[in-house]
């Protein structure tokens, strides 16, 4: 049996690159579901606003962890 | 009343719930199991003023939530994955309920069987490159022509977009090769779109963002191709140009999030 796999703890992981595979990756499921993400090009566009936003109130970038 | 909805963040075989026992999941809410014959999906229970159609799309749009999210989707899925594949499913899946979520469990299960299978002590990794002139960006001394400063000013500026436009290339055609030889090494490959820079913070420009399934939890193959190609670049190049204007980053060990899409339904 090969050895466990553990994945990187979360506090190690860059948001942008949990996201691109949250976002874009995993099993999607319709049926009974609330909702899903379908539209992750909106909420992309949205982000990219939001940070823009964000960065007129500071004035410095937001920055992602890695 | 409060409406609750089921928030499911992978399914995986017979977990054990000692496993999730006192982990925080989103919302603040234990992450807990719903089991389904031999299927056990990892659930937590959320308020659907938040977690419903209208609040959800509010709360993807406020960066601090979605972290937050995004955060303990993760977490609730490594935790898990020590004891066995996990198939992740795409953040923010809700059900009405635990019967949904068992529904959906009798109803795919042979599915997520075969994908629990397939990814079975399999590890992603992440590659990113970005572009990164390293000390061919030095400045380059032009003592200028004093009888023509002007046109001094505009063949500096040609060539410095010359070589920008080279390196770019240049970096590109690098990102290329690096990733033809990362897969062939790997048991699948993806490749996302390049990050926004305000997002990720990261001022160079990124040419390639890739995924790569590898069995074993060991990354050493994927990089030892890499350093090949690299290699065997630099070979090629001389030693007057170098090799490409790269820089190269792993990340992980991920959770197969990048490789694990069903079939399409029956």
């Amino acid at each position: 049996m090969s050895a466990p796999v553990r994945p990187a703890v979360t506090h190690r992981l860059a948001l942008v690159d949990l996201l691109d595979r949250l976002l874009a990756g995993g099993v999607v499921l319709v049926g009974e579901i609330t909702i899903s993400v379908a539209d992750v090009e909106l909420i992309r566009i949205s982000l990219r606003a939001l940070i823009a936003s964000v960065e007129a109130c500071h004035g410095e970038p937001t920055r992602g962890r890695s | 009343m409060t409406e609750l909805g089921s928030y499911v963040y992978g399914v995986a075989r017979g977990v054990d719930p000692a496993t999730v026992a006192g982990l925080t999941g989103v919302a603040g809410n234990p992450v807990r199991v719903v089991a389904y014959a031999a299927l056990s999906a990892l659930v937590s229970t959320v308020d659907l003023a938040e977690f419903g159609e209208p609040g959800l799309r509010s709360n993807l749009e406020d960066l601090g939530w979605l972290e937050a999210t995004a955060r303990a989707h993760h977490t609730a899925l490594a935790a898990a994955v020590p004891a066995g594949p996990v198939v992740p499913l795409r953040l923010a899946t809700i059900f009405r309920g635990d019967d949904g979520v068992r529904a959906l469990l009798a109803e795919r299960g042979a599915m997520f069987d075969a994908t629990l299978r397939r990814i079975q002590g399999r590890t992603e990794w992440g590659l990113k490159a970005y572009l990164d002139p390293g000390e061919r960006a030095a400045p380059t001394v032009d003592r200028g022509d004093p009888d023509a400063p002007g046109t001094t000013y505009l063949r500096r500026r040609r060539a410095q977009r010359q070589e920008g436009e080279e390196l770019r290339h240049a970096a590109a055609q690098g990102a290329e090769v690096i990733h033809r030889a990362v897969s062939a090494v790997a048991e699948a490959a993806r490749r996302y779109p390049p990050q926004n820079g305000e997002l990720s913070g990261e001022p160079r420009e990124m040419v390639l963002n890739a995924a790569y399934l590898l069995p074993g939890a060991d990354r050493a193959p994927l990089e030892q191709a890499l350093e090949q190609a690299l290699e065997e670049a630099g070979e090629q190049a001389g030693e007057q140009a170098g090799t490409w204007p790269l820089r190269v980053r792993w990340t992980g060990p991920w959770v197969p999030y990048s490789f694990v899409e069903l079939e399409p339904e029956p």
